[in-house]
């Protein structure tokens, strides 16, 4: 049988344009290499997760999908899904989302708009969206509520005023979080609750969140956590109208002459099956995307190019009594008064407190230099520094650089016989300056807190940025010389292939993708119902 | 190849000072970190597990240079010493890495830094 509309990918974008496209009447295939995830079957290992993978993680993809990565020496490496390097989300229904933060941060109007602000930097593809914010609002708006945000839009003073303010109040504040509002207060610095699509109070037929200290890396016991799964894909399929495959990967997209036929996959039995759409969508996270868009012969020197995520800066500081207090999910207050607007550097970025940190994490992550590593000094310095450490992190405007790029390995295969997603390149060296000065300013919140001692330092050097949230693989543009795709996310030169996942993204934002993501690809679905 | 008994008891011994029992908590043998990490060299890290056998051999007869008996059986004085004079070692770095991951996942481990599971 012929589909109105395959989709690759049953993640983020993936999942917002199913439900879109069923809800237009369309007859909808979306295939998916991961499967459906439960608390079960994902656990609470602290060393193999989502948010610290060091022997394994929990949300795919399996060793089935290893990738080559090039070092900055000209070394290269073979990686597994949860080593250093891989640039890994996760392979689910759902894709990351069921494990995510589910920080749902709207992108700045000036995000859309880096070129004509800032200037391009001498060997960086900064560009301009060939979209702004006011065409994403309405589908920020829909997301928000379709899926199920917890926020405050009236503290938003950075954004143009909401039309409608978040369904849910935000998450109550936490201990850290009072003394960071107290904290950003003196320093004259406005705060916003962090927005999450975590429900604050039960939400469409879903509980309240329990607040529990194993949400951002881990599925959420009580399904109060809201990603593509348990919302638009659980509608899409509530249609009748979305048969959805796991456990299948793709293959490639079949073309002819410009026009995509269907595509070919791998079923969980490794046989391989043929499936034909009037449009297909691919939807397979910025690193599968690219690599699908070359598997599938189309040619455009532009795909895989431009890989980003964040740079990411942090900083842990010390306090005289505990501020630990154990409510999950523990992320509660930011602030945008650097996102732009800064002197001297290119962009900025969002600030905000972390998520609750796990014991082994605070081990390996937040340690200050020469902290006792053994003996009864290193037990007692966990025990007497764990619940009184809170951190400052968020992620810079990553400046893009054209290097930093998707290509198909030469020589490895994965057990389909498809070459594998080849890494290299680095953020462009001026994403470090902003990430100084960011990080400056992560260290003068802590201390303004109340802070007793603060450490942590910005990164040194450039760094391939892409993991969790990679996007900018297949940027979109008006002009086929310096773009993939169109101002509607369709591929130049095809007439009825597009792409909805964060590859389309020009720049990522000084915030976190996903609902960037989600909105831009319930537009792109929504401009695929009218065409096709 | 398995570890031997007596590189085994070496293991539980060295990773009990690596985080040591205290009165208020177990360390690394009595939580139970010691083996997991034992059962992890057939598992996750069995491609160390050769560099193990020979770390933890080395430990040994040091003890036996040095002291006259196995490392096991020193005092816990003693057994600080020795581990001090591997603390240029990268390997030795690595064991005191993977006795801290084990422990602080623990629950004993969750339980001293007061990280409790609610939900
Ligand atoms: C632990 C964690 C925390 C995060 N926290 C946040 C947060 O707080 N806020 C935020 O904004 N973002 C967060 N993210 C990132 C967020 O999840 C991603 O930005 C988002 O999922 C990306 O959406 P996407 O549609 O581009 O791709 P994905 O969601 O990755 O979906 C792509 C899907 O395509 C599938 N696929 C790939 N190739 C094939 C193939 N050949 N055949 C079949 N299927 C294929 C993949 O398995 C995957 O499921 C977090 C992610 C993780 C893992």
């Amino acid at each position: 049988m012929k589909y109105d509309v395959i989709i690759i990918g049953a993640g983020a974008g993936g999942g917002v344009a199913a439900k879109v496209l069923t809800a237009a009447g369309k007859r909808v295939l979306l295939i998916e290499r991961g499967r459906w995830l439960t608390f079960e079957s994902t656990g609470r290992d602290h060393l193999r997760n989502q948010r610290m993978s060091l022997y394994g993680h929990n949300a795919g993809p399996s060793d089935d999908h290893p990738r080559v990565v090039e070092l900055p020496n000209g070394q290269e490496r073979v990686v597994l899904p949860w080593q250093e390097g891989y640039q890994a989300n996760a392979a689910a229904v759902g894709g990351g989302t069921p494990v995510y933060g589910a920080q749902a941060w709207r992108f700045h109007p000036t995000d859309f708009k880096m070129a004509t602000t800032y200037g391009v930097p001498e060997g960086s593809s900064l560009a301009d969206w060939p979209i702004g914010y006011d065409d994403l609002a309405p589908y920020y708006e829909a997301v928000e509520h379709e899926l199920g945000v917890c926020g405050d839009a009236g503290a938003m003073t950075h954004l143009p005023p909401y039309r409608r303010d978040y369904p849910m109040p935000p998450q109550p504040l936490t201990r850290p979080g009072a003394l960071h509002r107290r904290g950003a207060a003196a320093l004259g610095w406005s705060t916003v609750p962090v927005p999450l699509a975590i429900n604050s109070v039960p939400y469409a037929g879903r509980p309240a969140c329990i607040r529990c200290q194993h949400c951002v890396g881990f599925v959420c016991p009580v399904d109060a956590k809201n990603g593509a799964h348990n919302t638009f894909i659980a509608h899409a399929i509530a249609s009748g109208k979305c048969d959805l495959i796991t456990d299948a990967m793709v293959e490639r997209v079949q073309m002819r002459d410009g026009h995509a036929t269907g595509v070919s996959y791998f079923d969980a039995k490794g046989r391989r099956t043929l499936a034909e759409a009037e449009v297909v969508v691919v939807a397979a996270g910025a690193v599968e995307t690219a690599r699908l868009l070359l598997l599938s012969g189309i040619t455009n020197d532009n795909i895989g190019r431009n890989l980003q995520g964040h740079v990411y800066v942090g900083a842990v500081g010390l306090f005289e009594a505990e501020v630990y207090d154990g409510l999950g999910p523990g992320v509660t207050t930011a602030t945008t008064r650097w996102s732009h607007d800064n002197d001297g550097v290119v962009g900025g970025g969002m600030l905000a407190d972390d998520f609750i940190v796990l014991p082994a994490i605070f081990w390996k992550r937040y340690l200050p230099p020469g902290a006792p590593r053994w003996g009864l000094a290193a037990k007692h310095w966990m025990r007497d520094h764990y619940r009184r450490c809170s951190e400052i992190k968020g992620p810079i405007q990553d400046i893009p650089s054209p290097q930093a790029r998707v290509t198909l390995d030469p020589r490895v295969r994965d057990r389909w016989g498809l070459p594998v997603a080849r890494l290299s390149g680095t953020t462009h060296p001026e994403s470090i300056r902003t990430a100084r000065f960011l990080h400056a300013k992560a260290v003068e919140w802590l201390k303004a807190s109340g802070a007793v001692e603060v450490w942590g330092e910005p990164p040194a050097a450039p760094y391939l940025s892409g993991g969790q949230h990679q996007a900018g693989t297949c940027r979109m543009g008006h002009d086929p010389a310096t773009s993939v795709v169109d101002a509607h996310c369709r591929v130049h030169g095809t007439d009825n292939l597009y792409i909805a996942d964060g590859s389309v993204h020009v720049t990522n934002g000084g915030f976190n993708p996903f609902l960037t993501i989600m909105a831009l690809a319930y537009r792109t679905a929504e401009g695929v119902t009218k065409r096709w | 190849m398995s570890l031997t008994t007596q590189q085994i008891i070496t293991l539980q011994a060295a990773a009990d000072r690596i985080i040591p029992p205290d009165d208020e908590s177990p360390g690394a043998r009595a939580s139970g970190a010691a083996t997991q990490l034992i059962a992890m060299l057939d598992g996750d890290l069995a491609a160390l597990k050769d560099d193990y056998a020979v770390f933890l051999t080395q430990l040994d007869l040091e003890a036996q240079v040095a002291y006259g008996s196995h490392f096991a059986e020193l005092s816990a004085e003693q057994q600080d010493v020795l581990l001090g004079s591997f603390r240029a070692s990268a390997f030795f770095n690595l064991f005191v890495e993977h006795v801290h991951e084990q422990f602080w996942s623990s629950a004993a481990g969750m339980k001293l830094v007061g990280f409790e599971v609610n939900g």
